[in-house]
């Protein structure tokens, strides 16, 4: 145990003791905070205070001009060529023309803007949606029917709750965010790390450090202590990870928001929106069970990994030997995408019993509560034996990989050093 | 009293036989020369020693019982690839291995400064493998090997890679250890490199041993019981009948020890006219009596 710990020690030292790890490990939060931040930056950057002189030439609007929050519509007080040297002179100055063609088929004819930077989405958005609105109220008018009339025979906008027969809901919209963040984390640890420990191994191996190593501890110790320790930095960065992005994401909401934040924020087009993480501050489960599969599934993975880095004399030799190993994983973060879309299929339920793929799959059913309790504790089980299936498998490849110098290993031969006496 | 005790070792890979029915004891104490040519089946015979592989037949004794696992804290062992870490400083690599042999950090930590020292190794403490020459590492490859004072230390080709000054240190550095109490198993292809050091030896040649004994016992067991004469002036009637050579020393000659023995044939040559510069017994080197056993088997 002692020298596993030594090993395990060494490992976690010099890699949390490189640039390249604490790079990782801001800037994994970082983009992550920015997926959530930046949408709501772009929109909260567009609202400088813009002024639109308007024409209305059609009198759509009858002198009542639909001003708002940070964009002030008034009719142009200039005409002919002060007009035109004002708009030259502010880039926030617009013009809006509107002629009688904009009651047209086409009402896009009847409306030009006049401005030195084009009009943003955001306010061409709103005008748009304005100018359809009144010209719509002016039909209605013509035809005898009043606004109030028609809203009240339209179907309201309305959605769909999920409630679990216990009673409590649960918004589908949470659960795809964890679902999707939880699924991708796995599949990217247990890749990046997995990884990690094949280099490692071949490292050690193609130093020709390998030989004192193994003359002074068992092979199995070793590759377990390297194993081990990679996961603990792994877990590390992880931790680093959460912790980092929920207090950029605390610090810097309330900060670029202001008191409208709540509103803009659950607007944002992201998958992963504050109001996922709010939900995983409910579901501690939800944790525990990543933690559970991110450790088994890691030890499962990483063994295939390390057995693979034992085989070659350097890393480079190992792409098409490795291919077999991310083959299940890549399929997995497939699968796991069908997952969200159909947690209950039967490729879901398969995928997320099959050791190799469940870690990333089930973290994607697990968040739409979509698990039964007898699934899930088949899964774990699954999960335990085929970790120490593949680590004792691996470590007999291992054993003998360690000492094989200068010979190109095929699949077929690392199978047979698997199985053979 | 041996310290080691290899008995009837057989090892295959595959369809190779590497080892064919191998015995040799390693006296406690002494320095043990295991030789060979490339491929003979020495490093397997290390590894069997050291338990990184098993035997497929017979056992390995120490100190007359059978090795276990726990007997290797007790090896320092130096492989004939070296290596270390290259993204790890050079002390903390050296603290890390004796931690490995079982050492405290602190007292890792403390014989690694003494050895430091010693070699003048000190202010390349916190440096890379990759900053330091060769010869460098290869003493920090030696701390690391005997770091923690193993009774056995095993040594695969210990002067590759040495010049004369640094294999001269390593030479004074071996015969430290056994000063100390060590035994030293020391292997090599390179004959004439161990011959001076070591007490006994053991030869192997294609998976057997081929020779073994001390260095004296083997050496006087293959002497030819010629001797050879060096000297200058008149060439007396009695020895045209050998083989005489002219040299850049003299003229040099060949006599056979059958009927007479070095003091009869030396006397012989005095009484002549000639001047006599040397006169020796001819003891073939370890390389000689290896060509030869090579040449026996082979015809």
């Amino acid at each position: 145990m002692r020298s596993i710990y030594l090993i395990l020690s060494r490992e976690v030292y010099t890699r949390v003791k490189t640039k390249q790890f604490w790079i990782l490990s801001i800037l994994g939060p970082l983009l992550m905070s920015a997926i959530v931040i930046v949408p709501i930056l772009i929109t909260k950057m567009d609202e400088s205070v813009q002024t639109i002189w308007v024409q209305d030439d059609a009198h759509l609007w009858n002198q009542t001009l639909p001003s708002k929050e940070r964009l002030i519509l008034i009719p142009a007080p200039l005409k002919g060529k002060a007009l035109i040297d004002s708009l030259a002179q502010d880039e926030n100055l617009g013009l809006l023309t509107i002629t009688p063609e904009v009651f047209g088929k086409d009402p896009g004819k009847g409306l030009k803007f006049t401005s030195q930077s084009p009009m943003s989405m955001n306010v061409e958005d709103y005008l748009k949606e304005n100018i359809a609105k009144t010209i719509e109220d002016k039909k209605l008018e013509e035809n005898g029917v009043t606004r109030s009339k028609l809203d009240s025979l339209k179907t309201p906008d309305f959605e769909m709750t999920s409630v679990k027969p216990e009673g409590s809901s649960q918004s589908s919209e949470k659960a795809f965010g964890l679902a999707t963040a939880g699924s991708m984390l796995m599949y990217f640890f247990i890749l990046i790390y997995g990884m990690q420990v094949l280099r490692g191994v071949s490292e050690e191996k193609s130093n020709r450090i390998m030989e004192v190593l193994i003359s002074s501890v068992q092979p199995f110790q070793l590759m377990m202590g390297k194993i081990l320790g990679i996961a603990a930095t792994a877990l590390l960065q992880f931790l680093i990870w959460i912790g980092l992005t929920v207090l950029v994401i605390s610090i810097a909401i309330p900060a670029f928001m202001g008191d409208s934040a709540p509103a803009t924020a659950s607007a944002a087009p992201s998958s992963i929106s504050p109001d996922a993480f709010s939900a995983m501050a409910d579901v501690p489960g939800f944790l525990l069970v990543f933690f559970f599969y991110f450790i088994f599934g890691f030890l499962t993975y990483a063994a295939l990994f390390a057995a693979i880095g034992s085989a070659v004399d350097q890393e480079q030799d190992a792409q098409q030997l490795t291919f077999p190993v991310t083959l299940p994983i890549i399929v997995a973060f497939l699968l796991a995408q069908t997952a969200v879309a159909q947690p209950h299929s039967a490729t879901a339920f398969w995928s997320s019993m099959i050791p190799l793929t469940a870690p990333v799959v089930m973290m994607a059913r697990f968040a739409y509560d979509a698990v039964a309790p007898w699934e899930l504790a088949l899964s774990m089980v699954t999960m335990v034996l085929s970790f120490v299936f593949f680590t004792y498998v691996s470590a007999r490849i291992y054993r003998i990989g360690v000492l094989m110098y200068g010979k190109k290993v095929t699949l077929k031969e690392i199978a047979r050093w698997a199985f053979k006496k | 009293m041996n310290l080691i005790e290899l008995r009837n070792i057989h090892k295959s890979f595959e369809a190779h036989k590497a080892l064919n029915g191998v015995s040799f004891s390693i006296p406690k104490g002494s320095i043990f020369g295991l030789l060979g040519p490339n491929g003979a089946g020495k490093t397997t015979s290390i590894r069997i020693i050291n338990q990184i592989i098993a035997p497929d037949e017979g056992e390995v004794l120490i100190e007359g019982r059978p090795i276990r696992r726990e007997d290797i804290q007790k090896v320092g062992y130096l492989p004939e690839e070296r290596g270390l870490y290259k993204k790890m400083n050079i002390a903390d690599q050296v603290i890390y291995l004796g931690q490995l042999k079982g050492l405290s950090k602190a007292e890792a930590t403390q014989r690694c400064k003494q050895w430091f020292e010693r070699f003048d190794l000190q202010k390349w403490w916190n440096k890379h493998v990759a900053d330091l020459s060769k010869g460098m590492q290869q003493k920090v490859q030696f701390i690391a090997t005997v770091i923690h004072e193993p009774d056995l230390v095993i040594l695969d080709e210990p002067f590759s890679g040495f010049d004369p000054v640094n294999a001269e240190i390593l030479k004074e550095e071996i015969l430290n250890l056994k000063q100390r109490g060590a035994t030293i198993l020391f292997s090599s292809h390179r004959m004439e490199s161990v011959e001076t050091l070591c007490d006994s030896l053991v030869m192997i040649h294609q998976s057997q041993v081929v020779l073994s004994g001390t260095t004296r016992e083997i050496r006087q067991a293959h002497k030819s019981s010629e001797i050879e004469l060096l000297f200058e002036g008149n060439t007396p009637d009695w020895m045209h009948q050998f083989p005489i050579n002219e040299t850049e020393d003299g003229k040099r000659v060949i006599l056979p020890m059958v009927d007479r023995s070095v003091n009869e044939w030396l006397q012989m040559a005095l009484q002549s006219q000639c001047t006599i510069h040397s006169c020796q017994e001819l003891i073939p080197g370890l390389h000689e009596i290896f060509i030869q056993i090579v040449q026996n088997s082979a015809s």
